[in-house]
C-alpha cells in the first residue's frame, strides 16, 4: 500500500508541473492528492519532454491500486492521436506508450481498456509494447484475454528482454522482463480462467530436451506456475466482469439515421489507384467502408494485416453478391510517399483487387487530409514527417456519406462488416 | 543428458555437414560410391587430426596446426571431448579458441554451451582469444534463424552489455547485430555519440551506417544536423544516404544534387535516396542536372535510368503526356555529347513510346 508521505510528495510534484504549465491548481470535483496527480499529468504540454512525461507517469502510478481516476487518465493517453504523442518518432511513441500501459497495469486498469488492450496485443510487434499490454491483460483478469497471450508462447515470437522500473534504460535493466514472462505471469494471475492456454504451457513445460527454451529456466518455471494455477480451485473466486457481461459489447456505436451528421468530406481530392483524381463525393450514392493504411509501415500486424483483411471482405462481398451496391475504401496515412503505384502494388500483394468498387486513395491537399484524420478521429500520430504510430480500424458511412460506424481495438470482423452493409442497403 | 542430445543432434547435422563440402561438380560427376569413399577418407583425416588436436600432451602449435584446414569433427566422441576442451580453465585461451570454432554445427544441439559462450562473450576477464571466437560464434549464431529462436533475448542482453566495452572490435560487433534488430537502446546511444562525439563509441560514419539498418524518424533530426556539419567526408555521404525521406532535409538534398561544385558520389547519392523518397517530384530534380552537359555522366544517367524504370512501369492510365522531362530526354538521345548518355536516352525514348 502506498504510504500517505509519498502521495504528499507526488501531489506536490503534481502542483509543481501544473505550475510549469501556466495552469493554477487544479480544480477537480474530487479533490485530494490523487485529483492533483491526474490533474498534472493532464495538464502535460504535447510537447514535454518524455522523461518528462515518464516522470508524471511514475507519480501518478504511485497511487496504487483501488482509484479508477489514476486508470482513466493513463487510458485517455493511449490512443495513438493524443497529443502527446504527435511530433515524436516512432520508437519515442512506442516507449512512452509502453510506459503508460506499464503504469495502468500497476494502478488496476478499468473495463473498458479491454479493447485498447487487446488491440496491443493483436497488433503487436515491439517486445517491449506487448509486454505492458500482457501485464495489463492480466491485471484485467479477463478470459477474453487468452487468445491474444498465447500467440507469444510459441517458439517463433522475437522476444526481448525489456524493464518497466526506469524509463530510460542502461546495458543493464533493472528487474527485466520479457514478453513471454509477462504472458505466463498474466496467465497465472488469471488461474482457471486462462486454461484455454494449458496446451500452450505444457509445450513449454513438456518439450523436454528438445525444448526451444531449454535454456530458460525461468520461462519454463513460470508456465509450470501458470499451469498449477489453472488447476488450482477457485470454486469459491468470481469471474472477471468483463468475461460475465458484455461490457465491449460494441452495438451502441451504431448511428441511427436520424444522429448521422451530413458528410463532412465531400470536398477532399484524392487521388486514386489509377492516378485518377477524384472527390469523396463520388463515393457516395452506396454505403461504403473506410480504412487506412501506409505502405512503409514496418509492423507486419497492422498495415499487412489490414489490407489482407479488406481483401478478405472484398472476396465476402463479392461472394455475398453486394460487390455493385457498396464501395470499399483504403486512404494511405503517408501520401508524401505512397504514389498510386505503390498504393497499387502493395494492396495487390495483399490480396485486395482494386477496380471501380474498390479504392486506394491518397489525399491531394495537406489540409484536407488533417480535416479527414480530425473528422474520423483517426487514431495516428506524425512525427519527424513520418508515421510514428497508428491503430488499425474501419470506418462505415451510409450512401449519404454520414458516419454511420467504426470498427477498432482489435481486427474487425469480416461477418459483422457485412451483416452492418446489409443492414444499411435495407434502410 | 548432454551426450543424447549431442548424439540427436549429430544424426542431423553430420551428413549434411559433409555434403555441404563437396562442391557441386563433385556431387554430379562422381558415383555415390565414389562419393561415399570419398567422404569416408575426409572422416578419416579429420578424426587423425582432432585425435591430435584432444591429446593434451602435445603442444599447442602441434595441436592447432592439426586441425587447421578442418572446419568442424563429426566423430560424436570427439565433438563431446572438444566441448570440454573448450570448457577447460587449464587450456590456454588459443585451443579454447580454436575447439570453440569447431562446434558451431552443434550449438543448436546444446544450449548450455551457448550459455557458457555468451558468458564468456560478457566477461572481459576471458582469455582474449576465446573472447574473440566466442564473439564470432555468436554473431553467426545469432545470423541463423534457431539461433535466434534458442537465445535470442540472452544474445541481444549479452551484446548491450558489450556497446561499451574497452575493445571497440567488441563494441562494433555488438552494435552491428543491435542495430540490425532495430535495436533502440543501441540506437539512442549511437544518436547520442553524434550529438556529442565526445560521447562517441564508434566512428561517425560508422554509427551512421549502423542507424541506417533499421531507420526511423526519431533520429532524422540528428542526422540532419550531422549532415549539415559533417565530421567527415563519409559519415556526410551516409547521412545523405538515409535522410531522402525527411521532409526538413529535401531542399538541402536536392542542393546537392544540383550542386555543380559537389563531388560525384555526393550527386550521386542525392539523386538516389530522392529517388526513393520523392519519386513524383524527381523528374523535377533531376531534369536540370540530365540536361546540364557538365554534370558527371553517372548521375545524368542515373537520372534517366530512374525515371524509365518508373515511367515504363506505370499502368497506362497513369502515363501522362510527354512532359518537361521527356523533351530534355528526347533532345540528349539526339545531341548530347556523350555517347552513353545519348545511348541511354535513345533506350528511354524508344521504351516509352516518344514521338
Amino acid at each position: 500500500m502506498t504510504s500517505t508521505w509519498i502521495l504528499g510528495i507526488c501531489a506536490a510534484l503534481a502542483l509543481t508541473e501544473r505550475a510549469r504549465a501556466g495552469l493554477p491548481p487544479a480544480v477537480v470535483s474530487e479533490s485530494g492528492p490523487v485529483a492533483e496527480l491526474v490533474a498534472a499529468f493532464e495538464a502535460l504540454p504535447a510537447s514535454a519532454p518524455g522523461e518528462r512525461i515518464a516522470a508524471q507517469v511514475e507519480a501518478l502510478s504511485s497511487v496504487g491500486r483501488g482509484d479508477v481516476r489514476a486508470g482513466r487518465a493513463f487510458l485517455a493517453t493511449l490512443r495513438e492521436n493524443h497529443p502527446l504523442y504527435q511530433g515524436r518518432g516512432p520508437k519515442e511513441v512506442t516507449h512512452l506508450r509502453g510506459y503508460i500501459l506499464a503504469a495502468l497495469a500497476e494502478v488496476g486498469p478499468p473495463p473498458e481498456s479491454l479493447n485498447p488492450i487487446l488491440a496491443e496485443l493483436e497488433y503487436g510487434h515491439a517486445p517491449y509494447l506487448i509486454a505492458a499490454a500482457a501485464r495489463a491483460a492480466g491485471t484485467l483478469g479477463t478470459e477474453k484475454a487468452v487468445p491474444y497471450l498465447i500467440r507469444f508462447l510459441g517458439p517463433t515470437f522475437e522476444d526481448d528482454e525489456v524493464s518497466f522500473e526506469k524509463y530510460e534504460p542502461g546495458p543493464t535493466l533493472l528487474e527485466p522482463t520479457t514478453v513471454r514472462l509477462e504472458v505466463l505471469r498474466a496467465l497465472k494471475r488469471m488461474g482457471p480462467r486462462s486454461a484455454r492456454a494449458r496446451d500452450a504451457l505444457k509445450s513449454i513445460t513438456e518439450g523436454g530436451e528438445s525444448s526451444p527454451f531449454l535454456l530458460r529456466r525461468d520461462i519454463q518455471e513460470a508456465a509450470k506456475h501458470a499451469l498449477d494455477a489453472i488447476d488450482e480451485d477457485h470454486s469459491g473466486g468470481s469471474d472477471s466482469p468483463l468475461d460475465r457481461d458484455s461490457v465491449q459489447d460494441d452495438d451502441d456505436s451504431w448511428l441511427p439515421p436520424e444522429r448521422r451528421n451530413e458528410g463532412r468530406l465531400d470536398a477532399i481530392r484524392a487521388l486514386d489507384h489509377n492516378g485518377r483524381e477524384i472527390s469523396f463525393r463520388e463515393l457516395y450514392g452506396r454505403p461504403f467502408v473506410l480504412t487506412f493504411l501506409y505502405t512503409r509501415c514496418d509492423n507486419p500486424n497492422k498495415c499487412s494485416l489490414t489490407m489482407a483483411q479488406l481483401g478478405r471482405l472484398q472476396q465476402a462481398v463479392r461472394t455475398a453478391g453486394l460487390e455493385p451496391h457498396v464501395s470499399l475504401v483504403a486512404v494511405t496515412l503517408d501520401p508524401s510517399f505512397d504514389t498510386p503505384l505503390r498504393l497499387r502494388v502493395f494492396a495487390e500483394n495483399r490480396g485486395v483487387v482494386p477496380g471501380e468498387r474498390t479504392s486506394l486513395l491518397r489525399v491531394i491537399d495537406e489540409e484536407d487530409f488533417k480535416s479527414l484524420l480530425a473528422e474520423l478521429d483517426v487514431p495516428v500520430a506524425f512525427g519527424h514527417g513520418q508515421v510514428s504510430a497508428h491503430g488499425v480500424e474501419l470506418v462505415l458511412f451510409d450512401a449519404r456519406g454520414r458516419y454511420v460506424r467504426g470498427y477498432e481495438g482489435v481486427l474487425w470482423d469480416n461477418a459483422r462488416v457485412l451483416q452492418d452493409l446489409r443492414k444499411l442497403l435495407e434502410d | 543428458m548432454m551426450k543424447n542430445r549431442m548424439t540427436q543432434g549429430l544424426a542431423v547435422v553430420v551428413p549434411s555437414v559433409l555434403l555441404s563440402l563437396l562442391t557441386p561438380e563433385q556431387t554430379h560427376a562422381q558415383s555415390r560410391e565414389e562419393l561415399k569413399a570419398q567422404i569416408e577418407a575426409y572422416r578419416a583425416e579429420v578424426f587423425r587430426g582432432a585425435a591430435v588436436f584432444l591429446d593434451a600432451s602435445r603442444s599447442e602449435k602441434e595441436r592447432v596446426a592439426a586441425v587447421r584446414g578442418h572446419a568442424t569433427f563429426y566423430d560424436p566422441r570427439q565433438i563431446e571431448d572438444c566441448v570440454r576442451v573448450a570448457r577447460n580453465l587449464r587450456e590456454s585461451g588459443g585451443i579454447r579458441a580454436e575447439a570453440l570454432g569447431k562446434l558451431f554445427p552443434y550449438l543448436q544441439a546444446d544450449t548450455a554451451l551457448v550459455g557458457d559462450i555468451l558468458s564468456w562473450v560478457r566477461d572481459a576477464d576471458t582469455p582474449q582469444p576465446l573472447r574473440k571466437a566466442a564473439l564470432d560464434t555468436t554473431r553467426g549464431f545469432a545470423n541463423s534463424f534457431l539461433g535466434m529462436v534458442q537465445a535470442r533475448e540472452q544474445i541481444l542482453s549479452t551484446m548491450r552489455r558489450l556497446t561499451a566495452d574497452a575493445d571497440p572490435e567488441f563494441r562494433e560487433a555488438a552494435f552491428a547485430l543491435l542495430c540490425g534488430h532495430g535495436d533502440s537502446y543501441a540506437q539512442k546511444l549511437l544518436a547520442a555519440g553524434l550529438e556529442d562525439p565526445t560521447r562517441a563509441l564508434l566512428p561517425p560514419e560508422k554509427s551512421v551506417a549502423l542507424l541506417g539498418l533499421s531507420l526511423h524518424g526519431d533520429f532524422y533530426p540528428t542526422l540532419y544536423k550531422v549532415m549539415l556539419s559533417p565530421p567527415n567526408a563519409a559519415t556526410r555521404l551516409e547521412c545523405i544516404r538515409l535522410l531522402g525521406g525527411y521532409k526538413e532535409a529535401q531542399p538541402t538534398i536536392l542542393g546537392y544534387l544540383q550542386g555543380r561544385q559537389e563531388p560525384e558520389d555526393v550527386r550521386l547519392a542525392a539523386a538516389g535516396t530522392l529517388n526513393a523518397n520523392a519519386p513524383e517530384k524527381f523528374a523535377d530534380y533531376v531534369g536540370p542536372v540530365v540536361a546540364d552537359e557538365d554534370s558527371p555522366e553517372n548521375v545524368r544517367l542515373y537520372g534517366i535510368q530512374a525515371e524509365l524504370l518508373r515511367r515504363g512501369e506505370s499502368a497506362d492510365s497513369e502515363r501522362r503526356r510527354p512532359d518537361e522531362f521527356d523533351r530534355v530526354v528526347r533532345e540528349l538521345s539526339v545531341a548530347s555529347s556523350s555517347d552513353l548518355v545519348r545511348r541511354s536516352a535513345r533506350g528511354y525514348v524508344e521504351k516509352l513510346q516518344l514521338r
